[in-house]
């Protein structure tokens, strides 16, 4: 019911581990929040730290290039970072 | 043992015991928490404040000193008022705004840059737009971080603190910085021309009007040593604050490639920067370690190193953390849950060790990190 403030929750595939984030939450605030080991530093969409590409799936990003810090899942998705 | 460590770098475990020392002094243990910046081990004492409560006291204190320097005669109301707006204005730069520019003040992109703007106004500081580019873009990138296109470094090299001059020559330096007339000059037209931005004629509308009142409310109250007194307290003591805490920030020019390519790319040239020193085994020197702790380290934390950045390795491990006003104890936990792989945190107690081992790296060719880290052990 409160899904309009929480968001929907979503599967997320990330270097092929996977976990529960959120339509309202930045892919990288869902890793943190699951301890899942990602590359980042700013967290504000400048350093470019945290680009990901995505495999599969739909996200809703303002950027060219896919920040992890500033995009937000719109459905079930498979991303990956270069170590 | 070895030159460096008898500078200050000590390992968590050792710098552990002399922040839970102060437990046999007559400080309260959340007072000797927040003076040093180091929880103690075992006894858990979270901060009261949110990020908004924290906020609004550092307004007000900053307010409240502005309305002692503007509306009182009294000398001593004067100097307090100077002193509350030195202690507020450099939170709010170096908390408030800093954290805002990483999106984790309120957590809200644009109410985090509607605040970093004002804060930035009232505290006649870099604008947040380009703060968060010289920041987050330059300070916070593996390629640009402690080299000499850090903006940080390129202020201090316009400060006359270059690298490869002798350890003496930068001590020399910063002191000459501190009383220097054209010093003060220079950053204080840097911090102008931050603020009369003629391509953002909205904020500088804003800044217009906020210093069009205040100089009117001097005025109307014609209170001259006022005046003199906000000068000395939000541009000549803000700017020594932000130039001695930056000279002991990071191991400028410190990292090495291989680690440069790495995730951990900050973590072995920046530390813990702690405020004291062990409680005294001798009974007679007890006097002197409070004296030493309510004279030099006291105003250090109220003044120099304010807010987290005593835990500012901390931040640049975990820049985004949300809870960022409990950092104390964060760091602590985070000590203990070190990822496989991820270098160990570094400790220096003592403001002057930490500026010790800043310029030694910046008198040396080579990067001394890895010495530094082995020192410790
Ligand atoms: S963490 Fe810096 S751009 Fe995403």
């Amino acid at each position: 019911m409160l899904e309009w403030i929480t968001g929907k929750k979503v599967e997320i595939i990330f270097n092929e581990k996977i976990f529960t984030g959120s339509t309202k939450k930045t892919v990288l605030q869902s890793a943190i929040e699951n301890k899942i080991p990602i590359r980042y530093n700013c967290g504000s969409g400048v350093c470019g730290q945290c680009a990901i590409t995505l495999n599969s799936g739909e996200v809703k990003s303002n950027n060219k290039i896919l920040l992890a810090c500033q995009c937000y899942p719109d459905s079930n998705i498979n991303i990956s970072q270069k170590v | 043992m070895s030159k460096i460590k008898n500078w200050g770098i000590v390992t968590p475990s050792q710098s552990q015991k002399i922040r839970n020392s102060y437990e046999k002094s007559l400080f309260p243990s959340r007072f000797s928490s927040w003076l040093t910046g180091k929880a103690h081990s075992e006894k858990r004492l979270n901060t009261i404040f949110s990020w908004w409560s924290y906020l609004c006291v550092v307004l007000a204190a900053f307010f409240m000193g502005l309305a002692c320097l503007i509306y009182s005669q009294l000398i001593t109301v004067q100097l307090a008022g100077t002193l509350l707006v030195l202690f507020s204005s450099r939170r709010l730069a170096a908390v408030v705004i800093h954290q805002a520019v990483h999106h984790r003040l309120s957590g809200n992109e644009m109410i985090d840059m509607l605040i970093g703007e004002f804060c930035a106004i009232i505290t006649f500081s870099q604008d947040f737009k380009s703060y968060k580019v010289d920041h987050c873009k330059l300070h916070h990138s593996p390629e640009t971080f402690a080299t000499k296109s850090d903006p940080i470094l390129i202020f201090l090299e316009t400060c006359g603190l270059t690298h490869g001059m002798s350890k003496s020559d930068l001590i020399l330096g910063l002191w000459s910085c501190i009383f220097s007339p054209f010093f003060h000059f220079k950053f204080m037209v840097k911090r102008a021309i931050h603020n009369l931005n003629f391509k953002r004629p909205v904020r500088l509308l804003f800044f217009g009007v906020y210093y069009a009142l205040l100089v009117f409310e001097m005025y109307s109250q014609n209170n001259i040593s006022g005046a003199l007194l906000l000068f000395l307290g939000l541009i000549l003591l803000y700017q020594i604050s932000a130039f001695v805490e930056i000279c002991s920030e990071h191991l400028w020019f410190g990292n090495t490639e291989e680690r440069r390519n790495t995730e951990y790319f900050y973590a072995d040239i920046s530390w813990g920067r702690f405020c004291g020193l062990p409680y005294p085994a001798v009974r007679n020197n007890v006097p002197t370690w409070y004296l030493v702790n309510l004279f030099y380290h006291l105003p250090v934390r109220l003044f120099i190193l304010v807010g987290d950045l005593p835990q500012h390795d901390f931040h640049h491990r975990h820049p985004i953390v949300v809870n960022w006003t409990n950092a104390i104890e964060l760091r602590n936990e985070a000590i203990g849950t070190i990822v496989e792989n991820e270098p160990r945190y570094l400790e220096v107690w003592g403001l002057h060790n930490a500026i010790g081992i800043v310029f030694e790296q910046l008198s040396q060719k080579q990067s001394f990190v890895n010495q530094c880290t082995i020192n410790a052990d």
